[in-house]
Formats: structure tokens, C-alpha cells, sequence
């Protein structure tokens, strides 16, 4: 079975959201649900030298929504087996078995469910399922402006990118085998306190 | 946490109730009602009921935490991997043997009723396994450990007991209280003392994580430690209940006070179940 994967460049991305917005168009989310978001990640402090204070902070930003795992956690857990994977290797809700009891999204270390209080359906990113079976790319990687995000075959982004798919604030790649691969911005390496800055902002409403 | 998951408080609460109360009361009919035949009758019907009327109303709470209900028939799909499958299918068994159970005890003989209840406890024991199991999940460390599967258990055995010695001086008629059984009295007020013990064990060995890593976006510190310390108040309301009860002279009826431990017990229990869903923490995103 193929497995489709997402590529992003966090050493590039300038947080400028339109991923996010490109897949909340696309799928026409409702008001405060979002299948894509794009994190905020800061570390370090200010440095005092003599009188003057000098930035010592560094910053980056990681657009993430569902990464399709290998061995997703949401799908062992669901107790309707609402969730599937197809022919591609995407992660996928069949929304008649879902009965929206949220249980996918308590496993989910990388927040990729979200309940669309609506229709009572949990959500996820599709990686426009729809789109690749026309040849097009999800709406997230064509509208990017930096050019950060790909998809394609999981083998084929790790060759041309190299498999690294664990980057502060990611889990451990070993529990679901998430079919990513991530550039890490080049502060991404230094040991810093890093921390979400725009945890309201990404936080389901 | 809040809006979601206070059907899961009562759901789980309720369901660890009603086991209490149904294994207290198999305590009771096995080993202590030989020479109170009469007693145990009126007492086995009360206690049945209340433990299938727990049970029934923490199923039907448990339907309000679902978004979509109805697709619920395709809940025990995933039996092989999702313990939350297994779960419901056992929250249905135990609660179709509760119902079966009480109509046996009314029309099926003595024998029959006694095998319906090693079923049904039997039942509900591993429906409180798997429901603790089912919220150890890898990707939440203040739920993955024992701690959880000891709390929902103990949760049985401070109610269940509590809310049978009740039942047991409620039944009991003013002609005979000078015969109560000293051993019904100190055999479930010491189930109940144990399982406190335990619960006091449990927070020393608890993940100390648990309380850091609680969400502060719903609950700042000060609403915690004002909710542990009520907590641990009620449990020594319950405590004291429990040990003047034992202390008491013959004749004297003690109900009362054994519904106040048991009230008290379960607004402690209700207040710790809160805690344990605010501690939810995912590692990663």
C-alpha cells in the first residue's frame, strides 16, 4: 500500500497562516474549527550586558495538521472503527460509524481531530483525498506562498528530504509513525526552553 | 474538560457505585445473612435495585457525552483493539445481568439468583478494568498508570459498602436492632476503611506530575487545592461517621450516620473524579 506524506520546511516558513486558511476555504470549516494550524514556537530570553539587553530568542513556526500515521493511534482506539485508512496510506473518518465521543482526539498526540459540534462528526484533514484523486496537490501546498509544504509519496519526500519527523513540539515519532518529514529551522537544534506561544490561538473552540 | 466530560463523571461514578453496592450485597447474601432470612429478602431487593437503578442512569448519562448517539450501534465494532468498545459492550452485560438479576430474585429460586450474581459481579469488575484501561492511554501520562485503574476501583469500595450498611439499619426492624450483626458492621466498615487507607496511599504514590501538568486554561491552583482539601474533609466526615457508628451502643439506630458517610464519601468521590479529568495532559500537541 502507498503512503502519502506531508513535507514541511520550518527553516522557511514565515507563519503567515495562508495554509491554514487555503484548507479552511477548501473544506468550508466552520467558525473555530481548523484542520491545519500553524504553531508559534519560542525559546530563549534577553541577555543583559552592561546597560544594554540584546535578543537572545529565537522563533519558528510549525504548520501541522494530520500526518497519516503508520500506525495511527486514532484508528486502534476507535471503538466504531469510524477511522480507515485507504488505498493511499490517508487516515480517514467514516462519518455514519463516527459517534463523536472525542475518544480518537484524547489519543491523537498531534491534536489532528477536532469534533464539528454541527454535525456531532469528528474531523481531520483528508490531505484532500478528493484533489490527489484528480492529480492536484491538497489546497494547503498550492496555496503556500513559501513554498514549504509538499505531499507525495512518503518514500519519495524522505529521499528528496530525509526522514527527520521530530521537532519541538512533536511526540516521539515511534508511537504512531507519523508519515512526515520536517526540515527543522536552524535554531530548532539549540536547547532552549521552547514553548507554544499561541496556544489560544490554536486551541479548539 | 468541563463542558465534554461531566457525563463521564457521573457515567463512571455511577457504574463504580452500583459494583460496590452489588458486591456488598453478594458479601452480605453469601457469607452473613444465614440467620437473618427474613431481613435479607426485604434488604437483597432494596440493594439490587439501587445497584440496577445506579447502573441504568450511568448509561443513560453516558449517551449525553456522544455528539452523535445514534451512530452508537456501531460502538462495539473495534472489541479486538479499542478498549472503550470493550467498555460499553461490558457496561451492557452488567446492566442487562443487574435488570436479570432483579427479576430473579422475585420469581427464579434461590440457587439460579445466586449464579446470576457471580455473573454479574464478575461483569462489573471487568467493566471497572475496562474502563480504567481505556483512559491509560501512551499519549496521556497522569492517566497511564495504575493509579488510575486503583482510583476507579476504590471508588467502588468506599460507596458501594457505605450505601449497603445504610440499606442494611434502614431494613432493619426497631425488635431486632439489639441482634444487628457485629460482623455486618465491622466487615463493611472495614472495606471502607481500607479502600480510604488505600486512597491515601494512592496520593502519596500518584504520578506528582499529575497535579503539574492539570490544564491551567480551566483551572488555576487555588480552585485545586480548595478542591482537595474539601475533599479530604468529607472523607474525614465519612470517617468519623463510620467509627462512631462502630462504636455505638445496641439499640441505638445508626442510620443516619451511615448515610452521611456514604454522602459524604460520594461528593469526595465526585470532587477527586473532577480532579482526575482537569489532570488530562497529551504529550506533543
Amino acid at each position: 500500500m502507498e503512503q502519502w506524506a506531508f513535507y514541511f520546511d520550518a527553516s522557511q516558513c514565515s507563519g503567515c497562516k495562508t495554509c491554514q486558511i487555503a484548507c479552511k476555504d477548501k473544506h468550508d470549516l466552520p467558525v473555530g474549527l481548523r484542520w491545519r494550524n500553524v504553531y508559534e514556537i519560542a525559546g530563549g530570553s534577553w541577555l543583559q550586558k552592561d546597560n544594554n539587553w540584546t535578543s537572545a530568542i529565537h522563533s519558528y513556526n510549525l504548520s501541522l495538521a494530520c500526518n497519516h500515521c503508520e500506525d495511527p493511534i486514532c484508528m486502534k482506539k476507535c471503538p466504531n472503527k469510524a477511522i480507515y485508512k485507504n488505498d493511499k496510506g490517508l487516515v480517514l473518518i467514516d462519518e455514519k460509524r463516527c459517534m463523536g465521543c472525542e475518544y480518537c482526539k484524547w489519543a491523537c498526540p498531534y491534536g489532528a481531530l477536532h469534533l464539528n459540534s454541527k454535525t456531532g462528526k469528528m474531523t481531520k484533514c483528508t490531505l484532500c483525498a478528493d484533489y490527489l484523486e484528480q492529480g492536484k496537490m491538497p489546497s494547503c501546498v498550492s496555496a503556500c506562498p513559501m513554498r514549504v509544504l509538499e505531499a507525495g509519496p512518503l518514500e519519495e519526500m524522505q529521499k528528496k528530504h530525509g526522514n527527520n519527523n521530530e521537532i519541538f513540539p512533536l511526540p516521539p515519532a515511534n508511537i504512531t509513525r507519523p508519515a512526515l518529514a520536517v526540515k527543522p529551522h536552524k535554531s530548532a537544534s539549540q536547547s532552549l526552553q521552547w514553548q507554544i506561544i499561541n496556544k489560544e490561538e490554536v486551541k479548539d473552540v | 474538560m468541563f463542558n465534554a466530560e461531566w457525563s463521564l463523571v457521573f457515567f463512571t461514578l455511577f457504574s463504580q457505585f452500583s459494583l460496590g453496592l452489588l458486591l456488598s450485597s453478594m458479601v452480605y447474601r453469601f457469607f452473613l445473612s444465614g440467620t437473618q432470612p427474613g431481613l435479607r429478602t426485604k434488604l437483597m431487593s432494596s440493594s439490587l435495585f439501587l445497584s440496577f437503578l445506579l447502573m441504568a442512569v450511568a448509561l443513560v448519562i453516558s449517551f449525553l457525552h456522544l455528539a452523535s448517539p445514534l451512530s452508537s450501534v456501531y460502538a462495539l465494532s473495534n472489541l479486538a483493539h479499542s478498549w472503550l468498545s470493550r467498555e460499553i459492550m461490558m457496561a451492557s452485560l452488567y446492566a442487562f445481568l443487574l435488570f436479570m438479576l432483579l427479576l430473579s430474585h422475585r420469581f427464579l429460586t434461590h440457587n439460579k439468583t445466586n449464579l446470576l450474581m457471580i455473573a454479574a459481579g464478575i461483569a462489573g469488575i471487568y467493566l471497572i478494568y475496562s474502563m480504567a484501561r481505556l483512559y491509560m492511554l501512551p499519549t496521556v501520562p497522569p492517566w497511564n498508570s495504575l493509579a488510575t485503574l486503583w482510583a476507579f476501583y476504590i471508588s467502588a469500595f468506599v460507596a458501594g459498602p457505605s450505601l449497603f450498611l445504610a440499606l442494611y439499619h434502614d431494613s432493619n426492624q426497631p425488635q431486632i436492632v439489639e441482634q444487628t450483626n457485629k460482623a455486618v458492621k465491622r466487615i463493611f466498615s472495614g472495606i471502607v476503611f481500607i479502600s480510604i487507607a488505600a486512597k491515601v496511599l494512592l496520593t502519596f504514590l500518584a504520578n506528582e506530575n499529575a497535579i503539574e501538568n492539570i490544564n491551567i486554561a480551566f483551572i488555576t491552583e487555588q480552585p485545586l487545592q480548595a478542591a482537595l482539601i474539601s475533599h479530604w474533609l468529607l472523607v474525614s466526615v465519612a470517617t468519623i461517621a463510620l467509627i462512631l457508628n462502630l462504636s455505638i451502643k445496641k439499640g441505638h439506630n445508626t442510620a443516619k450516620l451511615y448515610y452521611l458517610a456514604f454522602f459524604s464519601l460520594v461528593l469526595a468521590e465526585i470532587i477527586y473524579r473532577i480532579i482526575f479529568y482537569a489532570s488530562y495532559f497529551r504529550i506533543g500537541l
